[in-house]
């Protein structure tokens, strides 16, 4: 029987380090190993994710709205569209708290005014929160195709009903925000338009026709 | 660059009130009530007229500007027993300072003008 020495095993040199895994390594937990993975992947799908979706969202706004240019949605319904459907697609493929902190920072360090900023965030909440299973439809649609989702959204936004003037999920805020105009963050005015916002959480805001 | 302008009037109420204030237009026959319940004192906002179409960028409104878009603006508060009214007239220009002009995404700059109100404003 052929015993074999440690000495063997390490290239005739005695370990001595005090990692057990021998000088030099590190001996990790296979959770670790597996969340790290994990997350490096989730890393890798977020690069593609984010911009294609951004990408992707632009154009289906362009198309619905009849757009030239993405920068003509200004504060219109088309631009509710652009925020909630873009929130709704990072949402569907990273993950809530992603897909709130991608849109928050963008507004964060946005420099928009009150009025503009607040539109935005709660908008982005009703693609990712509160008309999110609106927006997603059935649970057999693959969540590849996004242009269901988009028809989807598009519905939700434009929806109208006779006799009734505006969107039916739609509230003008033109009048009500028009003098919110601080670009500060947490001021007086970011802070009404955040209270006046929370109450229709359920339906969209626009401030331009 | 802004691309073109609109304006907006509105009151700064600086303590609890129960604020109405009536507007009449040119182009309307009747006055339009606004009721604004303030229950704090951090200087709430409240819009009292907007202007219904925008002009060329830069277009700053002047006195003459409104008096062709407003007949006349009143408010005024029940205390009490008696309905005291605010005592500067709301049509002139020169009671309202100005807000930092914005530009909003798609160009339309923003000129807002805003009146500080308080209870010792009302006789």
């Amino acid at each position: 029987m052929n015993v074999v020495g440690i000495s063997h095993l390490t290239h005739n040199q005695v370990v001595t380090g005090s990692s057990p895994a021998g000088p030099g390594k590190v001996l990790i937990s296979p959770w670790l190993m597996r969340t790290s993975l994990r997350a490096g992947a989730y890393l890798v799908k977020a690069a593609i994710v984010l911009p294609l979706g951004r990408y992707y969202c632009n154009w289906e706004t362009k198309q619905k709205f009849g757009l030239n240019s993405i920068s003509e949605v200004g504060s219109k319904p088309a631009n509710a569209f652009q925020h909630s459907f873009t929130s709704f697609v990072y949402r569907l493929h990273l993950g809530w708290a992603s897909s709130q902190f991608a849109m928050w920072q963008h507004e964060y360090f946005g420099g928009n005014p009150c009025n503009q900023r607040h539109m935005d965030l709660h908008n982005n909440k009703v693609g990712n929160m509160t008309r999110y299973w609106r927006y997603r439809g059935s649970l057999l649609t693959s969540k590849y195709f996004l242009p269901v989702f988009a028809n989807n959204a598009f519905l939700f936004i434009t929806h109208t009903t006779i006799g009734t003037p505006g969107y039916t999920f739609g509230v003008d805020k033109e009048f009500d925000w028009s003098a919110y105009i601080s670009t500060q963050r947490g001021s007086q005015d970011c802070k009404t338009c955040k209270k006046d916002r929370k109450g229709i959480s359920q339906f969209f805001i626009y401030i331009e026709q | 660059m802004p691309t073109r302008s609109k304006w907006n009037l509105a009151i700064k109420i600086d303590e609890p009130l129960d604020v109405y204030v009536g507007v009449k237009a040119t182009d309307s026959s009747d006055f339009t009530i606004y009721n604004y319940v303030i229950d704090n004192s951090n200087g709430s906002k409240r819009p009292i007229y907007l202007s219904p179409i925008a002009s060329f960028p830069n277009d700053t409104p002047t006195q003459s500007t409104i008096d062709a878009n407003l007949d006349s603006i009143y408010a005024f508060i029940v205390s009490s027993q008696d309905t005291l009214y605010l005592d500067k007239s709301m049509t002139d220009l020169s009671n309202y300072y100005l807000q930092p002009v914005v530009t909003l995404d798609l160009g339309t700059q923003i000129f807002s003008f805003i009146t500080d109100i308080d209870y010792n404003s009302f006789k």
